[in-house]
């Protein structure tokens, strides 16, 4: 890990994009403040935060970067704008991914400005070889490209079940694909991995259910590609969603997560665990989250899914 | 002699620009100091304090006492002190020899950038703006962004849209026409329209490689007096009437207003309101052009044109250029040493020789650029500092406030 100190705005900004607003002007901001530049001292206190991970936002201006910084080199070409959420009340700078630009293509920047994007939990790339991978929530797909964009709606059940059961699901395959005689093989984005397909599906789930994500108590990652020697997925995974109740002090999850090697077998077999967990009434877990998230190390293919239990 | 105190530059110096890949940092100030010195006839014994800028040689040479490395060299113990920028460095000098604490003074700036070549980039975009630099951006990204805005802003398109980067385009080649004769400059060539408009079709981008200055190494010092001590150096001492600064957010995505650079507007105020005067009277204009669209912005931005159209006065002046803009009635050179663009982009130098060609061209000491001024001809410089984060103005005059 690098030892700048400013990497700590970038880890702030690794998980999810956030703002927060002024309960007295209404100014919104990029960014955690104590307090409000217009409102001054009266504001402590009264910033409310607000979260952008599940909102739309639009692409006002963009360019083409051709040569990158060391620190995205490995991304290659790829296009970077000016982002506004909140009809402008909010702009961040952002890059655009999954996209392949080629070398004499020909962009047309003015079509692509005023499109609606919606942020994406991505690999930044470092220059170095390093145990912690950075990664970054200023990178942005468009909203009408693929997997559309759906709000995150926490709904309140109205009915309590004794048997568990599947309240909600989501599915993310990466959008690239190879062709090959007889198959279609599904191939990630540069900075793509199992922990940010295990993200995006988890978040699919979320918002397909509509669980609130302060209820979940337990993840289950499944996966033959962890990126990490040590460090488990799930509590990645824990951390982007905020599942369990969050402790604001620390931002530390109160979520059990456990990772688990093989995504088919082992996801099964969690999913086995899940529905034991929940239906225990000692347990106190009313949802769980099981995710199997594979990028397969020998020939290229991306694949992850989650479910929910309901008890 | 003037009314009220006022400092003054009685002497100058700079190193050619470029890469300098054979010397070190001290060695560069060194030689801008010395020339300085020799140009008044002093010796460095004579100087009371030094003001040296630069901008991140802690991060480029890891040299972090910049002051002792130059009082090693020049064996002086006088007050040092370091700025981040030539201008800053410069208020505060002038600022001390307002309150009467110094009758004289270097004032230096270095840079040597083309030691770190494989991370300057990087480095640049971290300090200029940290969150673009993390989502991505690159320094050449937020020119290109500001120049969008401004088109996508004030509704530019069609034929409007090319007489713009036809402009854009002379003021690269009016820039380099202009180093030519500049012989300390780093990019001594001549180009064409063609040049630029090819480099920006290779990019694929409205800003090519000619819209934009080179990295460089360098170094420039003048000699700042109280304007009583002034006089028994030299008889045509410069006045620096007045200056003004302001700063903006870091961050060029979080600042209200994208097509323009808001310091420079409050600096320019700041400036022409202590200095009691007119904008039409400045006829030397040395501006920031890291840029093609930098030098076009800070036409608007200093209130010669009005914002949004300064490309029509551009596009109207190069029609048949005869080495000026005039702009709403008036003549105005700008960037005779060849701008950033030509001369040379060395951040904490720059102010410096912007400043260098104002004392010459006001001198009539500018040799083969040497425009006609009469005395009551001003010079203004404006630096900034990032990303427009900061910008100080300016103004330079031949007879005393």
């Amino acid at each position: 890990m690098s030892s700048e100190p400013i990497e700590r705005r970038v880890a702030y900004i690794g998980d999810r994009l956030r703002g927060c607003r002024c309960q007295l002007c209404g100014k919104e901001y990029f960014n955690l403040r104590d307090y409000c530049g217009r409102c001054g001292e009266k504001s402590f206190g009264k910033m409310e935060e607000i979260d952008l991970f599940y909102e739309k936002g639009v692409l006002e201006v963009c360019t083409l970067i051709t040569e990158p910084t060391n620190k995205f080199r490995k991304i290659g070409r790829f296009i970077y704008g000016i982002i506004s959420f909140h009809n402008g009340k909010i702009r961040v700078p952002g890059r655009l991914t999954d996209k392949i630009i080629r070398e004499d293509e020909e962009i047309d920047f003015s079509s692509l400005e005023g499109r609606e994007v919606v942020p994406r939990f991505r690999r930044r790339y470092a220059v170095k070889r390093s145990e912690i991978i950075p990664t970054i929530s200023l990178t942005f797909t468009f909203a009408d490209e693929y997997y559309p964009h759906q709000e995150y709606r926490i709904a309140n059940p109205n009915k309590d079940y004794d048997t568990p059961g599947i309240v909600g699901y989501g599915v993310y395959v990466s959008r690239f694909r190879i062709k090959e005689p007889f198959m279609e093989r599904s191939v990630p984005f540069i900075d793509e991995d199992a922990i940010t397909a295990a993200v995006e599906a988890g978040k699919l789930a979320l918002i397909h259910s509509g669980v609130n994500h302060r209820l979940v108590g337990k993840v289950y990652v499944g996966s033959e590609s962890n990126p990490y020697a040590v460090k488990p997925i799930a509590s990645k995974v824990a951390q982007v969603l905020k599942l369990g109740e969050e402790d604001a002090s620390d931002g530390v999850q109160g979520v059990d997560a456990v990772d688990t090697e093989f995504a088919c077998k082992a996801a099964t077999s969690m999913f086995k665990d899940a529905v034991s967990l929940v239906y225990y009434p000692r347990s106190n877990i009313e949802y769980a989250m099981v995710i199997g998230a594979d990028n397969s190390q020998a020939a290229p293919i991306t694949i992850a899914y989650s479910m929910f239990d309901l008890g | 002699m003037p009314k009220k105190p006022c400092p003054a530059i009685i002497g100058a110096g700079r190193t050619k620009f470029g890469e300098h890949y054979e010397k070190e940092p001290e060695k560069l100030i060194e030689e801008a100091g010395l020339k300085a010195l020799h140009s008044v006839g002093i010796e460095r014994k004579d100087l009371e304090a030094c003001y040296i800028s630069d901008y991140f040689l802690p991060l480029t040479n890891k040299i972090g006492l910049e002051e002792g490395f130059l009082s090693e060299l020049l064996e002086l113990h006088v007050p040092m002190e370091i700025a981040r920028s030539f201008s800053s460095a410069f208020v505060n000098a002038c600022n001390a020899i307002l309150a009467g604490k110094y009758d004289l003074v270097l004032v230096g700036g270095v840079e040597k950038m083309t030691d770190r070549w494989d991370k300057i980039r990087d480095d640049l975009m971290m300090l200029e703006d940290p969150w673009s630099y993390y989502a991505g951006g690159t320094p050449e990204a937020n020119h290109e962004l500001l120049l969008r805005e401004y088109i996508k802003s004030y509704g530019i398109s069609g034929k409007n849209l090319e007489k713009l980067q036809l402009a854009l385009a002379h003021i690269s080649v009016k820039n380099h026409a202009n180093a030519l004769k500049n012989e300390y400059a780093q990019l001594r060539r001549s180009i064409t329209v063609e040049h630029v408009l090819k480099a920006r079709k290779t990019a694929k981008r409205m800003l090519g490689l000619y819209d934009f200055a080179p990295i460089s190494d360098g170094a420039t010092a003048l000699i700042l007096a109280s304007s009583e001590a002034a006089e028994s150096y030299t008889d045509k001492p410069i006045y620096a009437l007045a200056s003004g600064s302001a700063t903006d957010y870091i961050t060029f995505p979080f600042r209200e207003n994208m097509t323009g650079f808001l310091a420079t507007r409050l600096a320019m105020k700041t400036a022409t309101e202590t200095a009691k005067i007119e904008r039409q009277d400045i006829k030397i204009l040395e501006v920031y052009d890291q840029s093609t669209v930098m030098e076009m912005i800070a036409l608007e931005d200093l209130g010669f044109v009005e914002r949004g159209t300064a490309w029509r006065h551009l596009y109207e002046n190069f029609q048949d250029f005869r080495g000026y803009y005039k702009l709403d009635g008036h003549e105005v050179y700008v960037n005779l040493n060849g701008g950033l663009k030509a001369d040379g982009n060395q951040l904490g130098a720059t102010g410096g020789a912007q400043i260098y060609e104002i004392f010459k061209q006001l001198r009539w000491e500018a040799a083969e650029r040497q425009v006609k001024i009469d005395d009551s001809c001003l010079g203004c410089a404006l630096e900034l500092e990032g990303f427009g984060t900061k910008a100080y103005v300016h103004i330079f005059g031949r007879n005393p406030p």
